[in-house]
């Protein structure tokens, strides 16, 4: 409920129009790549505002109140710009894996061992960590933009492959697509927790020990 | 049968039976296997534990047998702290240790109307109050064995008996308007802001009031640093400096008894007309994970906020000896402050209530310092200021002291957002506008507040629930602000400057991602 106050009602909308773009977008057209553009944007205004309920909430309770709007708008520069490099590479890795099936047997594979890999927990774990943003000028506007940039990247390399696999699903892409972003929505609340290899979502037989690195290091340094 | 939770030094010097049977019964948990629900070590895991950290400080061995992980995720490491369940949680976990005590003493003949005592070290009618009870650092008891209420691993500032600063038991919370913390955790609550169950699981986390003063510096004060020791090491830590051991020292229990005391002596102040939230959200949460204790057989109890609300029926059956509020309100905040802004008295009331009662104002941030600050020891920084807010402000602090039909001002907050380190037991004193070269000691009226790094290591760790986004702290300081206008200050700036409260503080290395100011109100 917290991360609704604010501009949150506001993400929720955009989201809703996202959607509604995508569906007018595949049905109306089919999914061809000469509309991959059009249709990636849609894709991120779609998928991309439930994702950044926290971030922007964030950054709007944050910010002197008259540079909010300019504050967030970086912060999106950032994000969306990482995104649409992320849809050119996964485009092209699109084009050379759909002619062949055992290419898209491999790139499955992969992704799932990605999927259940400690560098994609780091990634995750990293979309929850609170940046210190400066408040004034051209320094707040940069901090903002790096934020929206470093969201970005995690969000792209712990998300990015499995969008793949959306695009790959011509027949049935507004349905994966909309699998998928419930998936990867509700991860993203989860708490952070310790990387190691298992099947996302789920707990695992160990216990996830919680708390400082007891056994690694005796101390830490934090450079201001 | 309702039982008396009662003061502990009101019980004597020395042993008296409520500590000796207390005692008795912390041994016999103490001698029960790990795997025992009703164990010291079960029930102080329940707070927070680590295996490595409990190996190494000879909690147990590598050969232990432990509970199987299906039992330590349903009942371990769930203490809720920076939480408005901070509160609720804690009370249940200390009813199901009493009643596991209790069982214990009946077992063993003694009475079955045992109580757990309680601490209460802002006691300023009791000249020993702020001393550690004697009978926790006897060596042995009456009958020549060791006493089991005396911890190695409990430092404090080095001496003994631990005598805590007068600063550390403040009760300045009292004077807290809201249960819940509001927006940005400005203002944080009394009991903290609103959370899902939270051991640690979101990004950011703000103590509420009581929680941070006396609560966690109190945790801190006496856990300390070992004598010699690095401040930055958790080795060298108390048993009370962590979460994750701090409910292995039989003292623990005393401190939340109080802590517990509080909170119903806050209610208790009808004149402020202070309230538990009444959201579903709270009465009946956590919804994502449930709170559970082990009772005295094989069973257990599952509670909501809502089950620890009349402690006077079963299951929790108990009331303290002194319930009255501590503080007599002698002039509201509201009141206090017109009154030095120059309007009159009694010009703060009705406003104040409109704040707390009526549609909550969003706060927003004025001022902040330019990137991250380092604490080593004594440290200044500043914290610049949105010199088109504060004249906003600084006109409406000089309308409202010509008129008393006038809004109250907006109030002030510093937050100190992101603190970052691995010193547990570190306790600073952090004052606002301090003249240059100024002896701290000298200028109590710039005294901003007293804060803890309890808990703090956890949260720094960047693969651990927190992802590595620290805690926050905010400490009001309207008062402060309002001095400085009055003595002419522009306000364009603030400094602010950290003295360590101990001396193992001076050892701590810290970073704080943002020092910011918010203003509540216009």
């Amino acid at each position: 409920m917290v991360a609704l106050r604010g501009p949150g009602k506001s993400l929720l909308l955009a989201s809703a129009a996202g959607w509604i773009v995508m569906a007018w977008l595949v049905t109306d057209h089919r999914f061809q790549h000469s509309h991959f553009t059009a249709l990636w944007l849609a894709m991120i205004l779609a998928m991309a505002p439930p994702l950044l309920l926290r971030e922007i909430g964030r950054l709007w309770r944050t910010s002197l109140r008259r540079l909010r709007h300019l504050t967030i708008g970086s912060f999106l520069s950032g994000y969306v710009g990482v995104w649409l490099l992320a849809g050119a590479v996964l485009s092209s890795l699109f084009v050379w894996v759909s002619v062949d099936s055992s290419r898209i047997a491999v790139v499955v594979a992969v992704i799932a061992l990605w999927q259940c890999s400690p560098a994609r927990q780091r990634c995750l774990n990293a979309c929850h960590r609170a940046p210190a943003l400066r408040l004034f000028g051209t320094t707040a506007q940069w901090d903002s933009l790096r934020y929206g940039i470093a969201t970005g990247c995690y969000c792209a390399a712990s998300c990015g492959p499995v969008m793949l696999l959306v695009l790959l699903a011509t027949d049935y892409h507004l349905v994966v697509m909309g699998l998928v972003a419930v998936m990867i929505t509700f991860e993203r609340y989860l708490p952070a927790r310790r990387p190691a290899w298992r099947l996302p979502m789920l707990r695992g037989r160990s216990i996830d020990w919680s708390g400082y690195d007891y056994g690694e290091r005796r101390s830490l340094k934090y450079a201001p | 049968m309702t039982r008396v939770r009662k003061d502990v030094w009101g019980l004597g010097p020395g042993w008296n039976d409520t500590l000796l049977w207390y005692a008795k019964a912390v041994r016999t948990l103490q001698s029960r296997p790990v795997t025992d629900h009703t164990s010291w070590r079960f029930l102080a895991a329940i707070h927070g534990m680590h295996p490595t950290v409990w190996r190494q400080f000879g909690i147990i061995s590598a050969n232990t047998p432990l509970p199987t992980p299906v039992l330590q995720r349903r009942f371990w490491n769930q203490c809720q702290h920076q939480s408005w369940y901070f509160l609720p949680w804690h009370r249940g976990y200390l009813a199901a240790l009493e009643e596991i005590v209790r069982e214990a003493i009946i077992t063993a003949s003694g009475p079955d109307d045992w109580a757990l005592p309680y601490w209460n070290y802002s006691d300023a009618s009791q000249p020993n109050a702020r001393v550690i009870p004697d009978a926790f650092d006897l060596p042995t008891l009456p009958d020549g064995s060791d006493n089991p209420l005396r911890v190695e691993r409990r430092f404090g500032d080095g001496t003994t008996p631990i005598e805590l600063d007068p600063s550390f038991v403040s009760l300045d919370a009292l004077e807290d308007d809201v249960f819940a913390g509001g927006d940005s955790d400005i203002p944080p609550g009394f009991g903290g802001p609103e959370t899902v169950f939270h051991h640690g699981p979101e990004s950011d986390t703000t103590n509420g009031g009581l929680e941070s003063l006396p609560h966690n510096v109190i945790h801190s004060a006496i856990g300390g640093v070992a004598p010699g020791g690095n401040a930055n090491d958790w080795r060298a830590l108390g048993l009370m400096s962590m979460p994750i051991t701090a409910a292995l020292d039989p003292i623990f229990w005393l401190h939340h008894a109080n802590i517990d005391r509080l909170w119903n002596a806050w209610l208790r102040d009808t004149q402020e007309e202070h309230v538990n939230p009444d959201e579903t959200t709270w009465l009946d949460g956590p919804a994502d994970r449930q709170f559970v204790m082990p009772r005295s057989g094989q069973g257990e109890w599952t509670f909501t906020a809502r089950d620890v609300l009349d402690r006077t029926a079963p299951p929790l059956d108990y009331r303290y000896d002194d319930e009255a509020v501590p503080v007599p309100v002698v002039e509201r905040r509201g009141d206090r402050r017109m009154r030095r802004l120059g309007a009159g008295v009694g010009a703060g009331r009705t406003r104040e209530r409109e704040d707390v009662v009526g549609s909550r104002k969003t706060p927003e941030p004025i001022g902040a310092s330019d990137g991250p600050v380092r604490v080593t020891g004594s440290t200044s920084a500043s914290i610049q200021l949105d010199t088109s807010s504060t004249r906003i402000m600084r006109g409406n602090l000089e309308r409202a002291a010509a008129a008393a039909s006038r809004p109250e001002p907006a109030r002030v907050f510093l937050k100190l957002e992101g603190i970052r380190g691995t010193s547990d037991a570190a306790i600073y004193n952090v004052y606002i506008g301090l003249p240059l070269n100024a002896d701290p000691a000298d200028h109590r009226d710039r005294l901003a507040g007293t804060i803890s790094l309890f808990g703090v290591s956890a949260a720094s760790d960047p693969n651990g629930p927190t992802a590595g986004s620290g805690i926050n702290q905010v400490l009001e300081i309207t008062e402060i602000v309002d001095a400085l206008h009055l003595s002419g200050d522009d306000l364009n700036h603030l400094d602010v400057r950290f003295v360590p409260a101990t001396a193992a503080a001076a050892g701590a290395d810290f970073s704080i991602g943002r020092l910011s100011v918010f203003k509540l109100g216009e």
